[in-house]
């Protein structure tokens, strides 16, 4: 039996964390989750308890289309990140044997975080745009003769932006994962006849599942709640559920756009809790 | 029908860094033999291991496994098998999964490999925990996995990499004597690597004592604790005390050798073996008899000694002592029953004697 007085110890531990916690975590949630409730004119919020918000959100055609695209763009991104990170990983955990170096070339990709998110998008209008160098230097070799226009503000170029933003949120925990992997499970899979590509389908990608399933949920929550990219990236040709959240708050429809928030944190929370079922990452961390 | 013939022919290894691990190693390990590659850290032993087990590429030389050159071919293609050191078990399958590994691999149907590894598992007293993931078995219980998993590919060698070095020691004589089992139901060859040279006397049939990627000497157990060839293996292998000093006659198989302090000591040599040199000799250390003035003793050689320390263990005490003649302690086992009940004080002065043939002439150490 522990004493109050240890009890009163071990609470008292905690207090600062949980008070964080409560402040800037719980309290907005709450704060939206009852704004989401509210009702609103053009020119102000009415504090009340009303479905509307919820009933228009989901008998509007658009709040599907949106999310279909949104879930599009997560897809897409998820794919892309895991391929390249994952083979960025393996690279780096099996093929570089030197600790130097593989500090060395793991700072090597954290080179685009030293800029802003924005600046980085920015970055490829010159590379892709309808006078970019892409273009152009298609054109100059002669394999084609009109600009592409879909380098730039399209789908593609949404996709390839979060792809650079996010593949290294892949790279981390992949490699983490695959560091743990004992050298010697490799060399027991090879005694027992194991190819190359055996030994990565049957050994290190099963014990990369935490890994995996960790960037996963980095890229997919990331790409999930995001509206600059989308925005700046697609133009305004595309839109996800963050765009429009956005569009209604510009519009001071706070409770509309409190109601979004609320069901995409629903989808996202869903999408989250059939990724841990999948593996136990807690047991990983 | 026994199995397992392996040999080396003039096999090395060299490290990118240049490190010599393994030089010029030629050894014959006939089929069905359970040999244990023993030495220090750091030996070479394990790199031997791993070369002929093919995780390890050749710098040079051959390695033939019953009469096939097998220098260049992939692991799994050489009839061996091997178990690692901390078991290497995969920690995402059960262990029927993991015995069958190999199956899997060739895509036999899963019933197929079920009836397999239930059969393998049963060899090492593991069936019961077919379901079972590796984390949930003792080092012990892993272990038998491990072996399982190494015996389902039927090889004509087994390779075991230091295998009893994580156990406890009762778990240890345990599995000890069921390895040794194995390897004589199964009539294929183990090769052992260990370092403890208690293991090796325990279980081999060929012990293989190896120093800077040499093998210093190769023989029976009975053969290396009782005629160690050089001081090294005299003295790793136990059991042994040794001395120095200038061999100046020999008569047949006995030489003469007088040692710093002025005393002549009479040791088995090999005839016309060796130089009139500085030299070393060892001496059992269970043979050495003690006595409080020389005329006690009638043995061949006597000399005075002083005793520094004496430790009880039981069935025998260890006694040892400082002698002119050897710059290190040396050390005599008296059976309990010899053991004069006051035991033996420090400081107290005494005679030890033992005869000729408990004291052999060493060869010089290689490369030292």
């Amino acid at each position: 039996m522990r004493s109050l007085a240890d009890k009163f110890l071990t609470s008292l531990q905690v207090t600062p964390l949980l008070g964080v916690l409560a402040v800037f975590f719980l309290l907005p949630i709450v704060v939206i989750l009852a704004v989401s409730f509210w009702d609103y004119n053009e020119f102000s919020l009415l504090p009340d308890f009303v479905w509307t918000n919820y009933q228009e959100l989901f008998s509007s055609p658009v709040t599907y289309k949106i999310y279909l695209s949104t879930f599009m763009f997560a897809g897409l991104s998820w794919l892309f990140t895991l391929l390249i990170g994952f083979t960025v990983a393996y690279y780096l955990a099996f093929h570089v044997h030197s600790k130097l170096w593989q500090t060395l070339l793991f700072l090597l990709c954290t080179i685009p975080f030293l800029t802003s998110n924005l600046i980085r998008m920015i970055a490829w209008i010159p590379v892709l745009g309808r006078h970019g160098l892409v273009n152009s230097g298609l054109q100059n070799i002669g394999l084609i003769d009109a600009p592409l226009e879909w380098l730039l503000y399209s789908d593609f170029a949404v996709v390839l932006a979060f792809v650079h933003l996010y593949t290294l949120f892949m790279v981390v925990p992949i490699f983490n994962s695959m560091m743990k992997i004992d050298r010697s499970l490799i060399e027991a899979a090879v005694d027992a006849g194991a190819g190359g590509w055996q030994v990565l389908r049957q050994i290190i990608i099963p014990l990369c599942k935490p890994g995996i399933v960790i960037g996963s949920i980095f890229v997919i929550t990331l790409v999930m709640g995001d509206f600059v990219t989308v925005q700046t990236m697609s133009g305004g040709q595309n839109a996800s559920v963050g765009v429009a959240m956005n569009n209604k708050r510009a519009l001071l429809q706070y409770p509309a756009a409190a109601a979004d928030a609320v069901v995409l944190l629903v989808v996202v929370l869903l999408i989250v809790a059939v990724l841990m079922r999948v593996v136990n990452v807690r047991k990983e961390l | 029908m026994k199995q397992g013939l392996v040999e080396l022919s003039g096999v090395s290894k060299h490290f990118a860094s240049g490190a010599i691990a393994v030089d010029d190693i030629n050894l014959k390990i006939d089929s069905g033999t359970y040999c244990c590659f023993l030495g220090p850290s750091g030996c070479g032993k394990s790199t031997t291991l791993r070369l002929i087990a093919g995780h390890e590429t050749l710098s040079d030389g051959q390695i033939y496994i019953d009469r096939t050159d097998v220098s260049r071919l992939a692991p799994a293609r050489r009839g061996t098998s091997m178990m690692f050191q901390n078991y290497a078990l995969f920690p995402h399958l059960d262990c029927s999964d993991n015995v069958s590994f190999s199956l899997k691999l060739k895509n036999t149907p899963r019933a197929q490999r079920e009836r397999a590894a239930a059969e393998s598992l049963s060899m090492v007293h593991m069936d019961a925990y077919a379901r079972r993931m590796p984390a949930q078995l003792s080092g012990g219980q892993q272990q038998r996995v491990a072996l399982a998993r190494a015996l389902q590919s039927e090889p004509s060698v087994l390779l075991l990499d230091e295998p009893l070095s994580a156990l406890d020691p009762f778990l240890r004589i345990a599995m000890r004597s069921e390895l040794r089992r194995l390897q004589k139901e199964l009539g294929i060859s183990f090769i052992h690597v260990t370092h403890s040279q208690e293991e090796a006397l325990a279980l081999a049939d060929q012990v293989v004592v190896m120093l800077d990627g040499h093998v210093v000497q190769s023989g029976s157990a009975r053969e290396i604790y009782q005629r160690p060839g050089n001081a090294f293996v005299a003295r790793f292998i136990g059991g042994h005390n040794v001395l120095s000093g200038q061999l100046s006659a020999q008569e047949g198989q006995v030489g003469r050798v007088d040692t710093a302090g002025g005393h002549q000591l009479s040791v088995l040599a090999a005839e016309n073996g060796h130089p009139f040199a500085a030299c070393e000799l060892s001496v059992r250390k269970d043979r050495v008899r003690i006595a409080s003035e020389a005329q006690g003793l009638d043995t061949d050689n006597r000399i005075p000694a002083e005793v520094i320390d004496s430790e009880y263990h039981g069935r025998e005490t260890q006694v040892t002592f400082s002698v002119e003649a050897g710059d290190e302690p040396f050390t005599v086992v008296v059976a309990d029953t010899d053991c004069p009940a006051a035991g033996y004080t420090p400081g107290e002065r005494l005679w030890l004697g033992w005869q000729t043939v408990d004291s052999r002439l060493l060869d010089p150490v290689p490369n030292s």
